[in-house]
């Protein structure tokens, strides 16, 4: 060959190489979601998961978190602690205004945080400060947070989103208009939210961040599963999650990528340890190496859930990889069963002591197919072990009720719950929570409630992993509730959208990269 | 007539009292509480749980409660959602006009097609058409409605693609006139007015209007009818069929409550944003409000219902007076 020709080779070949390179993301097009209805949009009332998905797009924290579970600089740009732990600096933005114009000052997270205090704000949110001594605003830029001591979770309860002061001053935020048209400081401004039917936000074109590619998000409220699963196969919406059972149906629809990940969320079985027999770790431990968690995971999630050893999901620097989950041991069950006093002495199948066998009401939540599978796989292992459990399953008003302080009237349940970010335990192991808090099973241990407590104080990262990695193998020993699965997320979303990163703390954590190259563009 | 509907008006106030005291008691009674709203993010601590419950008046005795959501109701107060912290008559009239637009066309459409098939049903017994009817009624009344929906908007959405899946328009409409509005809520409408509600409502009444139609074409006036010469036609659909339609009356006088009450299921199956999912959403979040809200209009329509049926009754029958 010529070099004349060969040289056109290579410039055919290095324009190739161009062309198929990464192209750079474009503006335009729009994202709709499927969701249920969401409740309130303001941060600092809401409750449901629904409104946290379009208040995280519309509002900003001081900090915000990652794919990495990491805190990264949003509303602040930087921040320290002082050498004694107790005093947050916060350095804000300055660049930054509130979506009808006005600036964002220091003024503003004062306000927010003296609403959540205030007894009169109907929030949940109020036990993530208490330990907080003193609010200031050092100068419009300078926020300080003094603490009445050491409070290493803190950094999480600053992801909570700002409100404005020049909006809500002076208003009742309980019943607010501002509920229904937000105005924040997000990458997304508010637009419209009819009820039941949608809600709209547009590009923030002053973001102090990315400002975003798309044009806008619609989220349409489509409250049935199998409806709106239709939807998101015949593309009339881009985006929503999967329920378990329609994973394999989705994962074959070719427009729509499927992204399955770890979520911070367990299911476990609740022991309530007021009842003697529930009192003794021998027993709890027996009743987790009863049931076969791993064939549970295959049959009934299927596949998408990992053994949980504890409250620590894998992906968290708190959990001990070292932490062997108990294994699925009948015969081991019945031995530990026998040290606590429980044997079959009169040959009926059911374990006995002191004239009576161990059974006990187990509390599941009608309607829902995962507890229905679940609990009657469990019936069956439990027989085996000679434990008769008795399934109650309870409209959902009515299940919670039952576990609700001071009267926790149940015996045991099954529930799945979602973890924070920070892995401080405290509201759920530790026995001062016990009466009126989230220790719903009443579980209390000396050692538990000291490593607890010195996890919160302890400001280091290295010194605090050490803490919660004694703490994860303490708890797996102890079973407070018999842990038993960490479940996948999944996800389905249109394959036109570029940016797209799977995150534990929701999808959205980055909407503002999402693009979608210009020819693909359908709005 | 007059003296009538005042009587029957005044009837109606103890009536309604009754209702709404049934419905709070049994919403009293009912286990759990607010507790379900918070769940996702409990209270922390004693001191935020009384809070909240103080709120909303949540630790008064039961006569207590009545008694003073009375005093407000009269007041036209009907207070507060306590899930979504926004008027309950606001949520109320916000819902309704696309209730109206759900009900109103299942209604009209089950009376259209019902009528003319019942009546041909009842004239021509056992015949193609009348056993054909019978058996789609039979049918459609088994089949719950929800399976009856998913299995409309797989065959006419998904695959023929003649139908939208849910909602009650389409996002992103092109050149939006009034006209490609209307029309574009009328495919909307197909599957849960048509085909989830109307199938259901339509089947029913088929058979009221065919039993009806049969007894009334056997009476010795139609025969007289016919022996005097008029058309057969005439007979039928003027005479025979003006007094077939009285137990039609009562049973649409009956139906009136749904206008607003909404259908729960078609509403849930096709994201029609109306009053049934409202009332359902709020009684399992325990919503005291906003539940003895609706139901306090539901029982109103229920009441004069009946009253426009009675009346109707009187207009379409000269025989019955009320005095």
């Amino acid at each position: 060959m010529s070099r004349v020709k060969i040289g056109m080779v290579w410039l055919l070949i290095g324009l190739l190489a161009i062309g198929l390179a990464e192209q750079p993301p474009v503006r335009g097009d729009k994202l709709i979601m499927g969701i249920v209805s969401p409740m309130v949009l303001n941060p600092v009332l809401f409750t449901d998961v629904q409104s946290g998905v379009i208040i995280g797009t519309v509002f900003s924290g001081l900090v915000k978190v990652n794919d990495r579970l990491e805190h990264e600089p949003d509303l602040a740009h930087s921040w320290e602690v002082s050498a004694d732990g107790l005093v947050w600096t916060f350095h804000l933005r300055q660049d930054v205004y509130w979506h009808d114009g006005t600036p964002f000052t220091a003024e503003d997270v004062l306000f927010t945080f003296e609403t959540i205090m205030d007894p009169h704000t109907i929030t949940v949110r109020r036990g993530d400060y208490e330990k907080v001594e003193k609010w200031e605003v050092v100068d419009p830029y300078t926020f300080r947070v003094t603490f009445r001591e050491p409070f290493a979770p803190a950094l999480q309860a600053f992801t909570m989103g700002i409100i404005p002061k020049h909006l809500l001053e002076g208003e009742d935020i309980n019943v607010a208009a501002f509920n229904r048209a937000p105005i924040g400081t997000g990458p997304f401004v508010f637009r419209e939210w009819i009820s039941d039917v949608h809600v709209i936000a547009d590009r923030n074109e002053h973001y102090h961040g990315q400002v975003p590619y798309l044009d806008s998000i619609m989220w349409r409220i489509i409250p049935a599963d199998d409806v709106r699963m239709l939807e998101l196969e015949a593309g009339t919406i881009d985006l929503a999650g999967i329920p378990t059972v329609h994973y394999q149906r989705m994962r074959g629809v070719e427009h729509i990528y499927v992204h399955r990940y770890p979520s911070l969320r367990f299911d476990y079985f609740g022991w309530n340890e007021r009842l003697p027999k529930f009192d003794d770790d021998r027993v709890r431990r027996a009743l987790t190496m009863a049931i076969d968690r791993e064939t549970i995971a295959e049959v009934v999630y299927e596949g998408l859930a990992v053994v949980a050893t504890g409250p620590f999901p894998p992906i968290s620097w708190a959990f001990n990889p070292d932490v062997r989950p108990l294994p699925y041991d009948p015969e081991q069950a019945r031995r530990l069963l026998a040290e606590a006093g429980w044997q079959d002495t009169d040959g009926d199948g059911w374990l006995d002591r002191e004239g009576a066998i161990f059974e006990f009401e187990f509390l599941g939540r009608a309607g829902d197919p995962v507890h229905a599978m679940v609990i009657e796989l469990a019936i069956e292992q439990y027989r085996q072990i000679g434990v008769r459990l008795n399934p109650l399953f309870l409209e959902w008003g009515d299940f919670v009720s039952r576990l609700d302080p001071p009267r926790r009237a149940f015996e045991a349940f099954f529930l799945g719950f979602t973890v924070g970010v920070d892995p401080d335990v405290y509201v759920y192991y530790h026995s001062s929570q016990a009466e009126w808090g989230f220790n719903d099973t009443n579980f209390v241990d000396a050692r538990v409630d000291e490593l607890i407590e010195a996890g919160r104080r302890e400001m280091d990262r290295e010194a605090r992993r050490a803490i919660y990695w004694e703490l994860h193998e303490r708890l797996n020993e102890l079973q407070p509730v018999s842990f038993m699965l960490f479940t996948e997320a999944i996800i389905g979303i249109s394959r036109r959208f570029h940016g797209v990163v799977p995150s534990p703390v929701g999808m959205m954590w980055n909407v503002e990269y999402w693009w979608v190259p210009e020819g693909l563009q359908r709005f | 007539m007059i003296v009538y509907l005042v009587r029957r008006s005044i009837v109606a106030l103890p009536l309604l009292l009754g209702i709404t005291f049934v419905t709070f008691g049994m919403m009293h009674l009912t286990p759990g509480g607010i507790s379900a709203v918070f769940i996702d993010a409990r209270v922390r601590g004693e001191e935020d749980r009384l809070a909240i419950i103080r709120h909303f008046g949540l630790d008064q005795p039961f006569p207590v409660r009545y008694a003073r959501w009375l005093g407000r109701i009269v007041q036209g107060d009907f207070g507060h959602s306590l899930v979504q912290r926004r008027p309950v008559l606001e949520l109320i009239v916000e819902r309704i006009p696309a209730t109206l637009q759900l009900t109103i066309p299942a209604i009209l459409v089950s009376v259209l097609i019902a009528i003319p098939i019942g009546v041909l049903s009842a004239v021509r017994p056992y015949s193609i058409v009348d056993n054909l009817a019978t058996l789609s009624a039979f049918i459609f009344v088994s089949t719950p409605s929800f399976f009856l929906g998913l299995v409309a908007i797989i065959i006419f959405s998904v695959q023929l693609g003649w139908l939208p899946i849910s909602g009650m328009s389409t996002v992103g409409l092109q050149d939006p006139t009034w006209w490609t509005v209307f029309i574009d809520r009328l495919r909307h409408l197909v599957i849960p007015a048509g085909i989830v509600l109307g199938l259901g409502y339509t089947a029913g009444l088929i058979r009221y209007v065919r039993s009806s139609m049969f007894e009334v074409i056997r009476q010795d006036y139609i025969r007289t009818a016919h022996a005097k010469g008029v058309r057969h036609r005439v007979v039928i659909w003027k005479h025979a069929l003006r007094n077939a339609l009285l137990p039609v009356v009562t049973i649409l006088g009956l139906w009136f409550p749904f206008l607003l009450g909404g259908a729960v299921i078609a509403e849930t199956i096709s994201a029609w944003p109306g009053m049934g999912r409202l009332f359902v959403a709020a009684v399992f979040a325990r919503d005291f409000p906003l539940v003895l809200g609706i139901n306090m209009l539901v029982a109103a329509l229920v009441v004069v219902g009946n009253l426009l049926a009675d009346v109707s009754y009187a207009l379409l029958d000269p025989r019955i007076r009320y005095d």
